[in-house]
């Protein structure tokens, strides 16, 4: 990633997070309004955690259905960790959303609940990465149970709590400014997964050129 | 909107911390790379030299 790309994506970050404070207004209809701003970095978050188990997914099958590639399970545990990041800063910012508007910060609600599984799922998938010895056969159990969560992450995120009765608001129309901030924000997380994740890559190739380096050594 | 100012510091205070890590590590991972890549350079022209 180029460096003025970065500090464009800085810059952006900045802006994005003035504008969720001074620009929106308080939204209507909740016990603490202006505390609803939040949504602005709880969306994106969720979409970001998505994206995220999408392309930890699909580098997981990609390890699977061609080669067995070491670096494609490299790649779909790196973007498995971040995906599992943003899932918990999605929760962390729903909770503050949840004590401020509904009293407490964890009601068990559907979508609660649902993410609280999420959670389980990847916490599940470093732990079974951890109790595999064999490289090969770790590489491919962890990306066949990564294409699974990659799957679960939008139905439990979106998904199966749109159909359940919830806390969370279903009728809300955002105004175009709420628009703006999100979508805005969401690209600015996406941007900051993708540096981290070419972050990730580097230091893996890097670490593999190292064992390399040590092999031709001894 | 004057109270949402100190919230606006903090906010934007964590994300300079964020982005001050995030680029302290790039930088840490690509010093470690210029590193390998110059041993392994290093390693190979001993091997022709031998050769």
């Amino acid at each position: 990633m180029a460096t003025i790309a970065k500090i464009v994506l800085g810059i952006l970050t900045g802006v994005f997070t003035a504008l969720a404070f001074l620009y929106l207004k308080p939204a209507e209809g909740f016990p603490r309004p202006e505390l609803a701003r939040i949504v602005a970095l709880h969306l994106p978050n969720a979409m970001a955690a998505i994206v995220a188990a999408f392309v930890a997914a699909i580098f997981g099958w990609k390890y699977l259905a061609r080669g067995r590639n070491p670096l494609d399970d490299a790649k779909s545990k790196i973007a498995a960790v971040l995906a599992a990041i943003f899932c918990g800063l999605t929760t962390v910012t729903g909770m503050v959303f949840a004590q401020y508007q509904w009293g407490a910060p964890w009601n068990w609600d559907p979508k609660q609940t649902c993410i609280f599984l999420l959670l389980l799922i990847y916490a599940a998938y470093f732990v079974l990465r951890a109790g595999i010895e064999d490289p090969e056969k770790k590489g491919a159990t962890a990306a066949a149970y990564i294409v699974f969560a990659g799957v679960m992450t939008p139905l439990l995120g979106y998904v199966i709590p749109k159909y359940l009765p919830s806390l969370h608001p279903t009728n809300t129309k955002f105004d175009a400014a709420y628009h703006t901030v999100i979508w805005g924000m969401s690209a600015c997380l996406i941007g900051i997964f993708a540096w981290l994740q070419n972050i990730g890559i580097r230091y893996e190739q890097v670490k593999g050129m190292a064992q390399q380096l040590e092999e031709e050594m001894a | 909107m004057g109270e949402m100012f100190p919230l606006l510091a903090v906010a934007l205070l964590i994300w300079a911390g964020i982005f001050g890590f995030i680029f302290v590590v790039d930088r840490k991972v690509k010093a470690l790379e210029e590193r390998v890549n110059r041993e392994l350079a290093l390693t190979r022209k001993g091997e022709e030299a031998i050769r």
